[in-house]
């Protein structure tokens, strides 16, 4: 494979990367690939297949193949547009369903304030929190328990998932900007 | 595609005030007729008192940090009121956000109390409420970004083909050269490439029937050991079986066998029926009808 002009990708090595990419589950990086289809593939080779895959999806209306950064590293995986969510929801209406302004402000909270009370979040949005909101939220995969507060009543206090990173294709919580810029500086100083 | 990292945009508030002819209509006509739920989805909208106290602020264009109470209380009392004309259950938390804008109101009055440590300026009455309004507005933001970011389920959907079994792909341990080699040896072996000839059956059931029935026209009786061929091997023995049990099926022949282990004998079934002494086993999974 490595007196392979890089340019040509060889059939059965774009073919593989594309049966890894859809067996995987999860986005690959490079370095995964790499590990996957044999150390002796040659980076540039791995990318000149990618490309190949890219742009093989391109003109595909429901499927694409989708490159962002994770932890400092392009990943790739293929994944179906939006495109096919009225098809999905025309046989689950309950599929994901859209986000109340509620679910997401407190889902916001609990993502920017973690670990946080139930009481907390209260206070933050000065309505009492619909344990609705949090069901979905939990059902969803987003949220769960960091165990209970030390303090009287013993609270339970709530954080994100690996889940909720994932699905909003956040690489870590320390990726998520800073909650003081949503501050909103320049519509005071107006 | 989530990584762009768009300005937050607004929080979405829409100028929900109904406006009659291009102006604004905040004061509901007396003989107008509203079904008593009409409102609520514009009260929907405003997530509770701080939502709506944010909406009041920016919709008139207030200072957040030197927020005019007296004006801001009106306001929100007068939403308070028309809310309840219309009807609409209040949630405690409106009420109260009322009583305490009523009670900043009151103290913005009176000279401000001193401070234990008079190092800093005295403390504002509206203080902590700006705090809670800003962080509300914090929040409201922190969602719409949640809000723009792509999202599974919504904006992508996963594709997958399960693998066999859900393990992580190994490293492969060997090296190119020694797969090579190990491959090289077995072709040299010629394990690899065999020839194989398909060849038309040589021995057919019907046919193996057919012998069997001439067989017990010239004698009414024939041993078993006297079908069989040894040339035939595996393939005979199993093909005559096959052809043996296919003739008593129809009911063409029957069998005997006098002793355990003893020789197998071979009768045509004419008209009547022979008295059966011992019988082989596998004559009682054949199916009586005739």
């Amino acid at each position: 494979m490595t007196d392979h002009p890089t340019s040509e990708p060889p059939a059965g090595l774009i073919e593989l990367i594309e049966a890894l990419l859809l067996a995987a589950n999860e986005p690959l990086s490079l370095q995964a690939l790499g590990i996957m289809v044999g150390q002796e593939t040659s980076a540039e080779l791995i990318e000149a297949a990618l490309d190949r895959i890219g742009a093989r999806w391109e003109a595909h209306r429901f499927v694409e193949l989708n490159a962002r950064q994770l932890e400092g590293r392009t990943v790739w995986q293929l994944v179906a547009r939006a495109a096919v969510a009225p098809y999905l929801k025309a046989a689950d209406p309950g599929r994901a369903p859209r986000l109340s302004r509620a679910a997401l402000e407190t889902l916001a909270l609990i993502a920017w304030r973690q670990p946080i009370t139930r009481g907390e979040i209260e206070a933050a949005r000065g309505v009492a929190v619909n344990p609705q909101i949090l069901k979905l939220l939990t059902e969803r995969g987003w949220i769960r328990s960091l165990g209970v507060k030390d303090s009287p009543g013993r609270p339970e206090m709530l954080g994100t998932t690996r889940q909720f990173l994932g699905d909003f294709g956040i690489d870590s919580l320390d990726e998520l900007p800073d909650f003081d810029r949503f501050a909103g500086q320049d519509d005071i100083d107006v | 595609m989530p990584s762009e990292s768009r300005d937050h945009a607004e929080p979405r508030w829409i100028d929900a005030t109904p406006r009659v002819s291009g102006e604004p209509m905040e004061q509901l006509p007396l003989d107008l007729y509203i079904p008593a739920d009409a409102l609520a989805i514009w009260l929907e909208q405003f997530e509770g008192p701080l939502d709506l106290l944010l909406y009041l602020i920016r919709k008139h264009n207030l200072d957040i940090l030197e927020i005019p109470v007296a004006r801001v209380t009106e306001q929100y009392l007068d939403y308070l009121a028309l809310m309840k004309s219309m009807a609409i259950e209040l949630a405690a938390e409106y009420l109260l956000m009322a009583a305490w804008l009523a009670e900043i109101k009151s103290r913005m009055l009176l000279p401000p109390e001193p401070r234990q440590d008079d190092e800093e300026e005295p403390l504002d009455p509206r203080a902590e409420l700006v705090e809670r309004l800003l962080e509300y507005e914090r929040t409201t933001r922190a969602a719409a970004h949640l809000d723009e970011r792509s999202r599974r389920e919504r904006d992508w959907f996963d594709l997958s083909i399960e693998p066999p079994e859900r393990l992580p792909a190994p490293p492969v341990p060997a090296d190119l050269a020694g797969l090579i080699a190990a491959m090289q040896g077995l072709l040299r072996e010629g394990s690899v490439r065999r020839a194989h000839h398909v060849r038309a059956e040589p021995l057919s059931i019907r046919q193996r029937m057919t012998e069997i029935l001439d067989a017990l026209i010239e004698r009414p009786r024939c041993d078993l050991a006297e079908i069989f061929r040894a040339e035939e091997g595996r393939m005979g023995v199993a093909v005559t079986t096959v052809a043996i049990l296919e003739l008593s099926r129809t009911r063409a022949i029957d069998w005997t066998q006098e002793e355990p282990f003893g020789p197998v004998t071979l009768f045509r079934v004419t008209g009547e029926q022979e008295d059966e002494t011992d019988t082989m086993e596998t004559r009682d999974d054949r199916p009586s009808d005739e």
